[in-house]
């Protein structure tokens, strides 16, 4: 297992070096300089433009600045000044990184959920109509926009019903609060953004966990059981599913690209104060080191999901880790 | 039968995309009375008269009063003398034009833009996911044929691009590039290539020991003519299935980078900048966004159900 683990570092660090790379790549051939972008419109006389380059060091040449902020990206995590946020950019995504984390936790766990348990009710409906809903389902919620059904759950369960709060993640009375009250009123902000974040992959999943039970329902096993005697309920819930969820830690991993898109316009929707909400902010100040800082994190969260389902899944079925050690 | 439907769906979908400016809607972008027009629901039918002169004016509220007409846009009512009027009274001049799908916030009609949005991106799909082709193609055949070092750093770019969400990636693009319909097109097109460089590297290095292809090497044949008469014939059902799914794939990433601002730039209607519009006016005027919503998830959907059944029928492995 440890070898497995050392194995799949292996891949996973020179990728996130290539991400940094190209993100320096994309930097540099991007028209107009860093420091224009910076000061935008404002006349800047020529010296001082110059000391502002020699000050940033931009007036190295690109391989040595290259070096210079790999090593300072690395070594001691620097990512450089927001300008929109007056802060250091890794300050400011330290702020922004647990709502994001706890939105797209909460929207994993919703997905699986619903995605698990609904796949499996409707395979075991095969042929009715209750299979051909969910089917419908799952195709309209991957069709759907994350943003446009944000704005529709806004529209129905907080505009129409009342049910929800549209926006934020807090109360804004939420310091007076008891601490069983806060929580309460974090969760009851939680449930539109997570539910629409983690739509579409309820829908993949949904469909997935589906033509793995129908696949499972048909083995010979299954037929073994029943001849023993084993209810259907048993026979559904234990053992066909049981053979199908092995895939499903897999797709779990592989979603994670997914949500980390989705919490990018999701944010934005319900003004949840995350990571999407601060690279849309950076967006609109043109506040570049931001954008890439987000978006290499977001290559990470990418990187390490991989790295997570490939261990999850090594764990899970040793014919995984067997088979790539035999293979290497 | 769900084949058929779906590829009706996009065919009627391109067919009214071609033919938009054809149809006798009005023009997307005119604005021809900002204040009765305004946040009109569908299926309204303001009051409108035509002028003498050929022009048009429109009317919250109309009487008529002695010789002339009481117009009402927004507080103010207007005289207007009958002689002004087309045809010099009321009844000839008067008219109740039908906002099937109402209109937005600058009384612009919404079905002509939900229409000439689809023009928009329909284009920009079917360029980004052709664009997406060629470049997988070039980036799946060098490594596929020339193997060895240059398939292995062609393939590592490939995953390293692969692990940056395509959203965060175009966003990165676009911040960096500036905002332009070309702009939107080539960074849809240069974000989404990897499936399809993968489907074709595949199918090279599945054929590229077969005898037939050995001989044709052998006997001299340019690795261009290889790849174009040999190898990707082979290739070309997925190819095609890829492009498809790609299509409805980057109209739903266009639609999330005009939703931030940094799609096609307005005023040219897109559905994903129609319902950006509409966010702000969501509770007092919904069909603003919910209309081109409708639009991209029917698009998708008939795309989806297309590509995925072409893929059922045309792949070797599912048989």
């Amino acid at each position: 297992m440890i070898r497995y683990l050392l194995r799949r570092l292996a891949v996973a660090v020179p990728l996130m070096l290539g991400v940094a790379t190209l993100v320096f790549i994309l930097l540099e051939t991007a028209p107009g300089s860093p420091v224009d972008r910076v000061l935008g419109d404002r006349p800047v006389p020529a010296e001082v433009r110059e000391r502002i380059e020699r000050a940033y060091g931009f007036d190295r040449p690109a391989p040595e600045r290259y070096v210079r902020w790999l090593g300072a990206l690395c070594l001691r995590g620097e990512l450089g000044w927001s300008h929109s946020r007056a802060r250091p950019v890794s300050r400011a995504i330290g702020e922004a990184l647990p709502p994001t984390l706890l939105l797209a936790g909460t929207a994993m766990v919703f997905f699986l959920v619903a995605g698990i348990a609904l796949g499996a009710w409707s395979a075991a409906r095969r042929g009715r109509w209750q299979e051909r809903l969910v089917t419908l389902l799952s195709l309209g919620a991957y069709a759907m926009p994350a943003f446009w059904l944000g704005l529709m759950a806004i529209l129905l369960f907080s505009y129409r019903f009342g049910w929800f709060p549209a926006s934020s993640m807090r109360d804004v009375d939420a310091a007076s609060f008891s601490a069983a009250g806060r929580l309460l009123d974090l969760a009851h902000h939680l449930v539109l953004p997570a539910a629409v974040l983690g739509a579409a992959s309820a829908a993949a999943m949904m469909r997935f966990v589906q033509a793995g039970m129908l696949e499972a329902l048909a083995e010979p096993f299954v037929l073994a059981a029943r001849a023993r005697g084993v209810s259907n309920r048993r026979l559904l819930w234990g053992h066909a599913l049981r053979r199908a969820i092995l895939p499903v830690i897999n797709l779990a991993g592989l979603s994670l690209p997914v949500l980390v898109s989705g919490s990018l316009v999701v944010e934005v929707v319900f003004a949840w104060p995350g990571m999407g909400r601060l690279t849309y902010d950076a967006i609109l100040t043109q506040d570049t080191g931001v954008v890439l800082a987000t978006t290499m994190l977001a290559a990470l969260f990418v990187v390490l999901g991989n790295l997570l389902a490939d261990l999850a899944m090594a764990w899970a079925d040793p014919r995984v880790r067997l088979r790539e050690e035999s293979a290497g | 039968m769900t084949w058929r439907i779906s590829l009706a769906i996009v065919a009627v979908l391109a067919v009214i995309a071609l033919v938009a400016p054809w149809l006798g809607l009005r023009d997307p972008n005119a604005q021809p009375d900002g204040l009765v027009l305004r946040e009109l629901a569908p299926m309204s039918r303001p009051d409108a008269l035509r002028m003498a002169d050929g022009t048009r004016r429109f009317a919250s509220e109309l009487r008529e009063v002695d010789g002339a007409v009481e117009l009402r846009r927004g507080a103010r009512w207007e005289r207007l003398e009958l002689e002004t009027l087309d045809g010099g009274a009321l009844a000839t001049a008067r008219e109740r034009p039908l906002y099937v799908l109402g209109t937005d916030g600058f009384g612009r009609d919404v079905l002509s833009r939900v229409v000439h949005g689809a023009r928009i991106s329909l284009l920009v799909g079917l360029l980004a996911a052709t664009m997406a082709l060629a470049l997988g193609t070039l980036v799946g055949a060098s490594a596929g044929l020339a193997g060895g070092c240059l398939d292995a750093v062609l393939m590592r770019f490939t995953d390293v691009i692969l692990s940056v969400p395509r959203l965060f990636l175009a966003v990165l693009l676009v911040a960096l590039y500036g905002r332009s319909l070309t702009t939107t097109i080539i960074v849809l097109g240069a974000t989404s290539w990897m499936a399809a460089a993968r489907i074709v590297r595949g199918q090279i290095l599945a054929l590229r020991e077969r005898d037939y292809v050995q001989a044709a090497r052998a006997a001299g044949v340019s690795p261009v003519r290889l790849v174009r008469l040999h190898l990707l014939p082979a290739a070309t059902m997925p190819l095609i299935i890829e492009g498809v799914l790609r299509v409805g794939d980057t109209i739903m990433i266009e639609a999330a980078l005009s939703f931030l601002g940094l799609g096609v730039p307005p005023p040219d209607p897109t559905w994903g900048n129609m319902i950006a519009e509409g966010r702000d006016r969501l509770f007092d005027a919904w069909w603003i966004a919910t209309i081109p919503g409708l639009a991209i998830v029917a698009t998708v959907v008939a795309l989806h159900l297309a590509g995925e059944t072409a893929r059922r029928r045309w792949s070797p492995q599912a048989g």
